[in-house]
């Protein structure tokens, strides 16, 4: 094939520029760390680098959800065994006062200390994590111990936690379920009736129906306290388990985006090496010319 | 003999003259763009009828040059000129999809990500529906994602328009360029009608020729009087010396003639006016159907909650198009219906509108629409990228063969140089040997015993 000088010319520039585009290539992969800089790089891989990312942010975001949950039931599970120990002091002190030989003064004394127990369950009752009642559903209470007897404020709201992608769970119990208004006789009435037939020494009734009632009530507390325990393991495992998917997810994205620095640093001194030598060819090729020997 | 001798010595004296001047005129146009090396044409001089002198089997009269031509091959000059179209539109094509493609689907900041922080906003509003702050995110959420709808419509309208505002100046380069080749053919007409060889004209046209071709995919037609007729899109627009006007027609997308003819145009032309901004529709009318799907299915489960106030969501999203999407002005952080039974502290709609990432909305979650989407600008991108540079080395290939035709080689001038410089050396020594010849004959010839 005849070669025109201006073909030599030309090729041997294409050749430079050709070396300066993948030197370059090499570059930005090793710059930005990433294979993948634009979509156009490897659409199949970028798609599914954006999935995954999105399922991993998503995956974050249930994270804190299924935190927060645990916060708030470990909150409620504080809550309600200390109000269970406040529960069996309040019939220990019960039998203390169905003894006959009780003189007045002392069932006083048991009747006031009652009272002091009495304060601290409503006090328990109403309590909140941050903001929010820990047993009230929807509303900023509880109960309302402010009149005569004890009414129930919280409302059946559920508060809910999306745990995982298809993972809705209830995270609070039921005021009227655990203390007693939906099923009998609430917690807070009959404390405030065993003060009261401890002070008019209505023994009987204290042995036959309170420590009944108090017993039943020790039960569904003890109920509400097992449901926020299986709850607490669920979300945990969940959490776990999300935090492995999240892994899997960071690795599979990193697969897919992340540049083999090894393979582009070597690909880097290829074209390195490639545009020089180009160079070289351009400088030699053009140097000498028949003109040099006539 | 006689003085014949003396006549064939001067034919070639004059002819390796005249094969110096054309070496040196190729070798001073060695980095001219365009220019085809030229070559003498010479024939040895035939005698004109049988000699009177010499009888049959005489030789010939010395050296006729009978021109000096271009070395050019009209096959090659049709495959550049179509690779050149081909190459010139796959260019721009790629280099517009790549535009598209950097502001529909930017590996970071698109459309994907503000989808992801929306959907994460709602579901941290549904641990503290009461929270301002968890209000105000999805607030900021839903006006980044108004705004990277926005940024991309508005985006690719602006690479729509900036290909058609380059289609329209590079047509007015062409349009010179046309006038340019009319004048042209007229003088290369007439210039051969007294046979005579207009070279550095017909090296002007055909660069002329390979810009229409490459700008608007113009074909070429040689006629009998040397002129050339050219055609873009099926339709002549030059016809020897006449010529039509060209301007930018909207619809139907293409060219318009002076005689209102719409033409579709191929190259660099045609790549701005159909291929890229096909291209920049297609990417429009997908961002605005991500748009409307968007705000149906936002705005359709926010009216299923309730604010804290226990009145039912209002709109979330107002939009008619991409271009237009935004949050709408109604809506406030008390707005945002979070509350599936009215009451302040129940954020468990909240939980419901980030659900909503995972709804199938016909085709799809609205994040697969939108991951699509900007697969589609990125498969495209790609698959135009790769044609561009297909093409540019199809085109290569051929260029070498016509520069391999066509271009000078100063090793290949050098070495004629010489041959016709010894040719020249030689004829002249045959006209000193003649001269002796005839020294001899003139001046001694019947001097015997003088």
């Amino acid at each position: 094939m005849r070669i025109s000088t201006e073909q030599m010319w030309r090729v041997s520039l294409a050749d430079v520029q050709q070396a300066t585009h993948r030197q370059t290539q090499a570059q930005e992969t090793i710059t930005s760390g990433q294979r993948i800089n634009r979509v156009s790089d490897d659409p199949t891989a970028a798609d599914r680098s954006i999935e995954l990312n999105a399922a991993a942010e998503a995956i974050d975001q249930y994270k804190r959800a299924g935190e927060d949950a645990v916060s708030f039931m470990n909150a409620q599970d504080r809550t309600l065994q200390t109000m269970l120990d406040r529960m069996g002091r309040v019939e220990e002190l019960t039998i203390m006062v169905t003894n006959d030989t009780i003189t007045a003064e002392a069932r006083e004394v048991v009747a006031l200390e009652i009272e002091e127990l009495q304060r601290d369950l409503v006090q328990l009752a109403n309590s909140k994590h941050g903001d929010r009642s820990l047993f009230g559903g929807f509303q900023d209470a509880a109960i309302d111990a402010s009149g005569a007897s004890v009414s129930l404020v919280a409302d059946t709201g559920e508060i809910m936690r999306r745990i995982a992608k298809d993972q809705v769970m209830q995270v609070n119990v039921e005021a009227a379920e655990v203390f007693g208004f939906s099923a009998g006789r609430n917690l807070f009435d009959v404390v405030n009736d065993i003060v009261l037939d401890a002070r008019n020494a209505n023994l009987s009734s204290l042995t036959d129906l309170r420590l009944v009632e108090l017993e039943a009530l020790r039960q569904s507390v003890s109920n509400g306290l097992g449901l926020v325990g299986t709850r607490t393991q669920r979300v945990e495992t969940t959490l776990e388990d999300l935090s492995v998917e999240h892994d899997q997810l960071d690795a599979d994205v990193s697969e897919l985006v992340d540049a083999d620095i090894v393979k582009a640093s070597v690909e880097l001194s290829e074209a390195s090496f490639a545009y020089e030598a180009a160079l070289a060819a351009t400088a030699r090729i053009n140097q000498v010319s028949l003109l040099n020997y006539l | 003999m006689a003085f014949e001798g003396l006549h064939i010595s001067q034919s070639g004296i004059a002819a390796s003259q005249r094969a110096l001047d054309v070496i040196g005129q190729n070798i001073a146009n060695v980095g001219t763009p365009g220019h085809t090396r030229l070559r003498v044409d010479q024939v040895s001089a035939e005698r004109a009828g049988p000699s009177l002198f010499l009888g049959p089997g005489a030789n010939g009269t010395g050296v006729r040059i009978t021109g000096v031509s271009r070395v050019r091959d009209a096959v090659l000059d049709a495959g550049v000129r179509s690779e050149l179209a081909n190459s010139g539109g796959a260019d721009v094509l790629a280099n517009s999809l790549a535009r598209i493609e950097t502001v529909v689907g930017p590996l970071d900041g698109s459309i994907a990500d503000a989808l992801t922080s929306f959907w994460n906003g709602w579901e941290e509003l549904s641990l503290d529906p009461t929270s301002a702050t968890a209000r105000a995110q999805v607030i900021d959420a839903s006006e980044q994602l108004s705004r990277s709808i926005q940024r991309a419509a508005d985006g690719v309208a602006e690479i729509r328009d900036a290909g058609e505002s380059a289609a329209a100046s590079l047509l007015d380069e062409q349009q010179a360029t046309i006038e340019e080749v009319a004048r042209l053919n007229g003088e290369i007409r007439s210039q051969q009608a007294v046979g005579d060889n207009p070279n550095a004209l017909l090296d002007q046209r055909d660069l002329h020729l390979d810009s229409l071709a490459e700008s608007l995919g113009a074909v070429v037609h040689h006629l009998e009087d040397g002129s050339v007729n050219v055609s873009v899109g099926g339709y002549e627009v030059i016809r020897g010396t006449q010529i039509s006007g060209l301007t930018v027609s909207g619809t139907p997308a293409g060219l318009q003639t002076s005689e209102g003819v719409t033409i579709v145009p191929g190259g660099e032309i045609g790549a701005h006016l159909i291929g890229g901004r096909a291209a920049a529709d297609q990417a429009i009318a997908e961002l605005d159907a991500l748009a409307l799907v968007l705000r149906d299915t936002v705005n359709a489960e926010h009216a299923n909650g309730f604010t804290a106030a226990g009145v039912a969501g209002g709109a979330v999203f107002s939009a008619t198009s991409a271009a237009d999407f935004s949050v709408d002005a109604a809506l406030d952080l008390d707005g945002l219906a979070a509350s599936a039974a009215g009451e302040a502290a129940d954020g468990n709609h909240a939980i419901a509108m980030a659900g909503l990432r995972d709804l199938d909305t016909g085709s799809g979650t609205i994040d697969s629409q939108t991951r699509a989407l900007i697969g589609r600008v990125g498969t495209a991108t790609a698959a135009a990228g790769a044609r561009a540079e297909m093409n540019e080395s199809i085109l290569n290939g051929i260029r070498d063969e016509r520069a391999s035709v066509s271009g000078v080689n100063l090793d290949e001038e050098l070495t004629m140089l010489l041959q016709y410089q010894r040719a020249y050396e030689a004829s002249a020594r045959v006209l000193t040997s003649v001269d002796e010849m005839l020294n001899v004959l003139i001046n001694r010839t019947g001097l015997v015993g003088r």
